[in-house]
């Protein structure tokens, strides 16, 4: 069993970025003001040697943090195991402190969404990821904190708040929470809800590690985490009310598209970093 | 309705026109879960489009570059009749289906045979990344790094001319590109 303070035994991580391609060399070659990486598993996996190479040059220069993205365990149908083992070489690979995935599902009835949906809050939905994580710690023990999605559909079956339903399914699974603060804010404006109030009723004291990027709206107002925009300013300040009250272990900006200067993200980085050390999250 | 019906429901909605259109019909008298997410299921399924347009846009750059917003418009038509590829090599596998039904679609028009080049050209590293490939050479009758030069200088892509050339792509060791390629023209 795993329980919170296993989570707080893992050493702090600080101020990291999401791994991607065009930032390859300068990682390697410097990696100047980045504290450690957060690779996305599902991108080695399958993969030929000169990227495995690549990833084993990662590794020796930061702490890699394997992140998956279509695990699924929130499927009601199971886990792939084929997947799960592939999944598994990558994360024994890195060795890691801890590795990531989401509250969600991405495949059902033998078809794949290639994106991450929505669970209803329901009992029936923590069961399930209960049982999916515990099947997945036969194979793998290490640490799995799961993170929380942006949602544009409100799925049937809800029985409860999301807040709530997040703090069941991370209980139910001893799990840590991987908070994305960007998720946070899109979901409290286009569902309508309290950040505050969330927070309160959210297990904040089983979260690992954050997620933040900037986001963008569309015409009717809707926010879009589109992963491509440079962090809002309403994003850093509920970072910073995040990092008053949990006790974070790192920080990684999720950076997908529309690549800035390496600079820009830097400086991104450094004053994440500079939240968390005036929290005393790390040196 | 049990999670696993939830899923599997909102998984074909999201994924099948036609299962969408024959689920919201207002003619039909059959009621399911998500008669009213009708928007919301209709928005999740363009967005899951969009999605795979963007990554199959950044696999097929030059393509992209070359076709304009035809591109983008041909792949919603592509994508909209087309099942959605699985495994961890979906989009790879996107990008291939997306260039053969292109070649089929374009085949009566002038541009047919530089597409057919500018595709083959850049689906090299696809190819070569999913068999493992370290080494691949191909000949065309007209250069791709020729065709790709035209476009960028914005002069019509239908001015290449016949060259029978020889590309050779090679693996290199990790950076930024990880596949490049020299051609030889004769």
């Amino acid at each position: 069993m795993i329980t919170c303070e296993d989570f707080q035994n893992i050493p702090s991580l600080a101020s990291g970025i999401g791994y991607r391609e065009p930032w390859a060399k300068v990682l390697l070659e410097t990696g100047n003001g980045i504290d450690f990486l957060e690779i996305t598993a599902d991108h080695f996996i399958d993969s030929p040697k000169w990227k495995i190479d690549q990833l084993k040059e990662l590794r020796q220069r930061f702490t890699l943090i394997p992140h998956g993205l279509d695990l699924s365990l929130g499927s009601a149908e199971g886990v792939d195991e084929k997947y799960l083992e592939k999944l598994i070489s990558i994360i024994e690979m890195v060795d890691p402190p801890y590795w990531s995935e989401h509250l969600a599902f991405t495949k059902a009835g033998g078809l794949e969404l290639g994106h991450l949906a929505p669970l209803p809050f329901s009992n029936e939905a923590v069961d399930v990821v209960a049982k999916n994580v515990q099947k997945v710690r036969e194979l793998i023990s290490l640490p799995l904190i799961l993170e929380n999605i942006t949602y544009g559909i409100n799925m049937p079956g809800h029985e409860m708040s999301e807040a709530k339903f997040i703090r069941e399914s991370l209980n139910a699974s001893d799990c840590g929470w991987l908070l994305d603060v960007t998720n946070l804010h899109v979901n409290s404006v286009n569902h309508s809800f309290d950040v505050s109030e969330f927070l309160e009723e959210a297990p904040t004291e089983r979260v690992v590690q954050l997620h933040y990027v900037g986001f963008s709206s569309n015409k009717r107002g809707y926010l879009i985490d589109d992963h491509g925009s440079p962090v809002n300013d309403e994003i850093w300040q509920l970072m910073d009310k995040v990092l008053a009250i949990c006790p974070a272990k790192g920080t990684i900006l999720e950076r997908d598209s529309k690549f800035p200067l390496f600079s820009e993200i830097i400086d991104e980085a450094e004053r994440a970093r500079s939240i968390g050390k005036k929290y005393m999250r790390w040196d | 309705m049990g999670l696993k019906n939830i899923q599997e429901e909102f998984v074909k909605l999201s994924l099948d026109k036609d299962a969408r259109e024959k689920a919201f019909d207002p003619s039909s008298t059959d009621l399911n879960d998500f008669d009213h997410l009708k928007l919301s299921v209709k928005r999740h399924a363009y967005s899951l489009i969009r999605k795979r347009l963007g990554v199959v846009k950044s696999i097929l750059r030059n393509t992209k570059a070359a076709m304009g917003d035809a591109f983008d418009n041909e792949f919603l038509k592509f994508a909209s009749a087309s099942e959605v590829p699985s495994g961890i090599d979906r989009h790879r596998k996107d990008s291939i289906q997306f260039a053969e039904w292109l070649i089929k679609e374009t085949q009566d028009s002038k541009k047919s045979k530089l597409l057919k080049v500018l595709l083959s050209h850049e689906l090299q590293p696809v190819h070569m990344w999913m068999n493992k490939k370290k080494l691949s050479i191909q000949f065309y009758s007209r250069s791709p790094h020729q065709i790709i030069s035209l476009y960028r200088d914005s002069i019509s892509i239908t001015k290449a001319r016949i060259s029978p050339t020889v590309v050779i792509w090679w693996e290199t060791n990790g950076g930024q590109s990880c596949y490049q390629w020299k051609s030889y023209s004769l």
